[in-house]
């Protein structure tokens, strides 16, 4: 038992409090610490993958990493501390500590499960963690198992399995419910009086809703569901700071909150091949809401005058590809046979697959019926009664549906044979839009239960 | 009249959207939770929810609708509630929602939770006291599932770090080295240990049989295609199964194999010699296909089948693949499980057993007299 808790423990340090301390360290923005420890783990991940395709051995980039972090905190060592009040002074409410309640409860849940009855099969243990041992074992980057798929999880799984001194893999899958922790709790951002009991069980009953052992069984679409949950988040945050009573206004808005979005949006493309599709979805949809919600005659001046994170964004969705193309990866056959570029075209061949693509959609939606269903009609209910976060919700639902069609693209195209592409992986691909429900629920209820209706917006720090 | 159209309108609307979350939410619920209260309680739940946003959107006529003269029944209790409703101020309305919302919400994942707290109640000691190790091979198995107890016993004490031997399923690879705390990532085909298998899975036996997928005349040309779901060391050969007496005279089929339908790589070409009134054609491969079919999910194989002088092929009724699961011909086995009737295995390459003794490699001869549990016979 000791050596179990000296474990956890040791895995608390990478897990939840390095990509605290970075992301606290990293800015002065005011940000929530769901946000930054999301920060601060992709900031760590990024860190790990780069160092790791640079060949530098794990020993040292690791030490390298704790060692960046620790200067960090020393240079922001005021900010730390003024942060380290905030949050003691929000614990001193009992109602916080529900929150925490509903943390530690998701993450004790996913650890249990994890060491005792672990899932883990198929493409988790031919990919993922296949990866994350030979990383573990001091593979260089070009000899890794199929190469191609990016590795930020399993990476990231390795540097928290060494504070332990040892390779263990059910280690790294506690990475799940504690990314899944923060995800759920950073939708609280979103409502304005946080000590209220509709918001605990909005929070609570979203959380366990999605809550299933694809959080923490090897594979990696839960994990681009959660950062995709919480670029849009971000995103959605910035919109609700643009608006003021005359409308659309991004130059009030808190810029600071776009470029998070776009770093998120972007980190999507190291998690999985498709996360790069699901963060070019999130951010053209931005940039469309952004373009569409401008003065017809100043759309080009914003386009001119914020040019930087559209390059931030071209920059991160390019680095994985960049990294794959200098180490000699074929990048029209970066999903194996099933896929390639000219397979891509092949679409229209298809047609007729269309009505089992439509049933299996239909399948997955029941199995989140309630969520759906709650989602469409309070949606119904904002256009008509919520109009400032019309557009809101707009853009929401264009990424899922957006999404919906790229779905069923890839099983129009797919080389491989329909019915097992389906069985093995339609699910998997579904989930990866699901923090849609969440954040819409919580967007509308956040709004309904201001006696004013409008959205909230976080006073200026 | 316009009004009766839309409030006719209006209502079958409604009625429709019902009638989807009924049949929706009561498949859903009873396939997932299969709790009746729930299911029923999120019927009720969620059609309040619908007239309340429905309510919402009422249309202006609707309420001209109410001042006429309506005497049909079923509009009635509409007209009731919707007066109900036009009494009742906007923030109460949201209220309402926001309390349903909430109680469609906290019912739903009721069952979960409680799934949820009791799984973790019942584990939470054996996630605090019991070990890794016993949790890997309760989970993982000793020799059936991955084969972890058998794989400990067999891989722990070999002498070289890095390397870990070719494991082998009656299915499927499943990658055991990634459950190992060690650093073993090299698949060494030396030594070989076989998990859960029968005899059969050591012998010739039928793989499947292919399905016609074309058929050509000009040039004559059969297309067929199978698939091996499991994994496959060898294919053997095959048995070609004709409809009526072939052929009057003896001809030569040029069977060909291919990798995938998508990549056409050739992996396999054959002569096979079709004699006079012959039914049936076992061959076999004089060159054995190695490493026939791994990890290939459910990719087809394509095996086409052409004459060589272009005369019409004879009518073949089926193909039939034959071919070994583990191929141990090479090896010389060292280990049996004997507690699960020698089901798992584990066996040195016979090339490599020579090196040892040739070298006098003690590292290996004490890791083989560790290990070993019936006599080397090679």
């Amino acid at each position: 038992m000791l050596a179990q808790i000296i474990n956890l423990l040791a895995l608390s340090i990478p897990l939840i409090l390095l990509p605290i301390l970075l992301g606290t360290g990293i800015t002065k923005h005011r940000l929530d610490l769901s946000t930054r420890w999301w920060l601060g783990f992709l900031l760590i991940s990024l860190a790990l993958i780069i160092f790791h395709a640079l060949s530098i051995p794990p020993t040292v980039y690791s030490l390298l990493i704790i060692m960046i972090i620790l200067v960090l905190l020393f240079w922001q060592r005021e900010m730390l501390v003024l942060e380290l009040l905030k949050t003691s002074k929000i614990l001193t409410n009992p109602i916080s500590w529900v929150w925490v309640i509903i943390a530690l409860f998701i993450i004790v849940v996913g650890l249990v499960e994890i060491k005792t009855y672990p899932v883990i099969s198929g493409d988790a243990l031919s990919i993922w963690l296949n990866k994350a041992k030979s990383i573990y074992a001091g593979k260089s980057f070009w000899t890794l198992a199929i190469v191609q798929y990016p590795s930020l999880g399993p990476i990231f799984w390795t540097f928290a399995m060494r504070f332990t001194g040892g390779y263990e893999p059910i280690y790294g899958l506690y990475l799940g419910p504690i990314a899944y922790s923060f995800w759920i709790l950073a939708h609280l951002s979103l409502f304005e009086q946080k000590n209220n009991w509709v918001i605990v069980a909005i929070i609570f009953s979203t959380a366990i809703l999605f809550y299933d052992s694809t959080v923490y069984n090897g594979y990696q679409d839960k994990l681009v569901m959660m950062c995709a949950g919480m670029a849009v988040l971000t995103y959605v945050r910035y919109f609700l700071y643009s608006i003021d009573s005359s409308g659309w206004n991004f130059h009030n808005g808190r810029f600071d909150l776009f470029w998070l979005g776009t770093f998120l949006a972007g980190m999507l493309s190291f998690i999985k091949t498709e996360g790069a599709i699901m963060g070019l979805i999130i951010f053209s949809s931005t940039l469309f809401v952004v373009a569409c919600s401008y003065p017809k005659g100043k759309r080009y001046e914003f386009f001119k005058t914020n040019y930087p994170p559209i390059i931030f964004f071209l920059a991160l969705l390019s680095t994985w590809p960049l990294i794959l193309y200098f180490g000699n990866v074929d990048l029209s056959k970066i999903q194996g046979d099933n896929f390639s570029l000219q397979s891509g075209f092949d679409f229209f061949k298809n047609l007729d697959r269309l009505p089992i693509i439509a049933l299996r959609h239909l399948e997955y939606y029941h199995g989140i019926f309630p969520a759906l269903t709650i989602s469409i009609l309070l949606t119904l209910l904002a256009f008509r009664s919520l109009p400032k976060i019309r557009i809101i919700l707009s853009y929401v639902w264009l990424i899922w549906l957006a999404h919906l069609v790229f779905i069923t693209l890839i099983f129009l195209v797919t080389r491989a044979p329909l019915i097992w592409h389906l069985d093995t992986a339609f699910n998997r691909l579904s989930s990866q839009h699901d923090f849609v429900y969440p954040l819409i629920i919580s967007l509308i209820i956040s709004c309904l239960l201001r006696k004013d209706h409008v959205p909230f917006i976080e006073n200026s720090p | 009249m316009m009004k009766w159209v839309y409030g006719s309108l209006y209502l079958f609307i409604l009625g429709i959207l019902w009638a989807v979350l009924f049949v929706g939410f009561n498949r859903a619920q009873v396939e997932k939770i299969d709790c009746k209260i729930i299911c029923n309680v999120n019927i009720i739940g969620l059609t309040i929810l619908l007239v309340l946003i429905l309510g919402v959107f009422k249309p202006h006529s609707i309420n001209s609708l109410y001042s006429s003269t309506a005497k049909a029944e079923t509009l009635s209790s509409a007209k009731n509630f919707l007066t109900i409703n036009n009494l009742i101020d906007t923030g109460f309305l949201h209220r309402v929602i926001v309390v349903d919302v909430v109680v469609i919400l906290l019912l739903n994942s009721l069952s979960p939770f409680y799934i949820l707290v009791q799984k973790t109640r019942k584990n939470a000691g054996i996630f605090l006291f019991g070990s890794t190790e016993a949790m890997k091979l309760k989970n993982f198995g000793d020799c059936g599932n991955i084969g972890y107890g058998y794989l400990e016993k067999i891989v722990s004490p070999i002498p070289e770090p890095a390397i870990f031997p070719t494991v082998r399923y009656r299915n499927y690879n499943r990658f055991p080295h990634i459950l190992f705390a060690d650093s073993r990532t090299q698949y060494d085909e030396r030594l070989l240990v076989g998990i859960g298998l029968d005899e059969n899975a050591t012998q010739e036996v039928e793989i499947t049989q292919a399905q016609l997928k074309s058929a050509e005349s000009n040039p004559p040309r059969l297309t067929w295609t199978f698939r091996t779901g499991d994994d496959y060391d060898l294919l053997t050969g095959m048995v070609i199964n004709f409809e009526s007496d072939p052929t009057p005279q003896l001809q030569t089929l040029l069977v060909t194999l291919y990798e995938s339908p998508v990549n056409f790589v050739v992996i396999g070409q054959w002569d096979v010699a079709v004699s006079e009134r012959q039914r049936s054609i076992i061959y076999s491969n004089k060159d054995l296909i190695r490493n026939f079919s791994h990890n290939r999910g459910a990719t087809d194989f394509i095996l086409k089948i052409e004459s060589t002088d272009n005369a019409p092929l004879p009518n073949i009724n089926s193909v039939i693949l034959l071919g070994v699961k583990v191929d141990i011909s090479d090896y010389t086995v060292f280990n049996r499980d004997l507690e699960h009737g020698g089901r798992c295995f584990a066996a040195i390459k016979n090339s490599f057993l020579n090196e040892i003794d040739m070298n006098n490699d003690v590292k290996w001869q004490e890791y083989l007299n560790e290990v070993s549990n019936v006599s080397p016979d090679h």
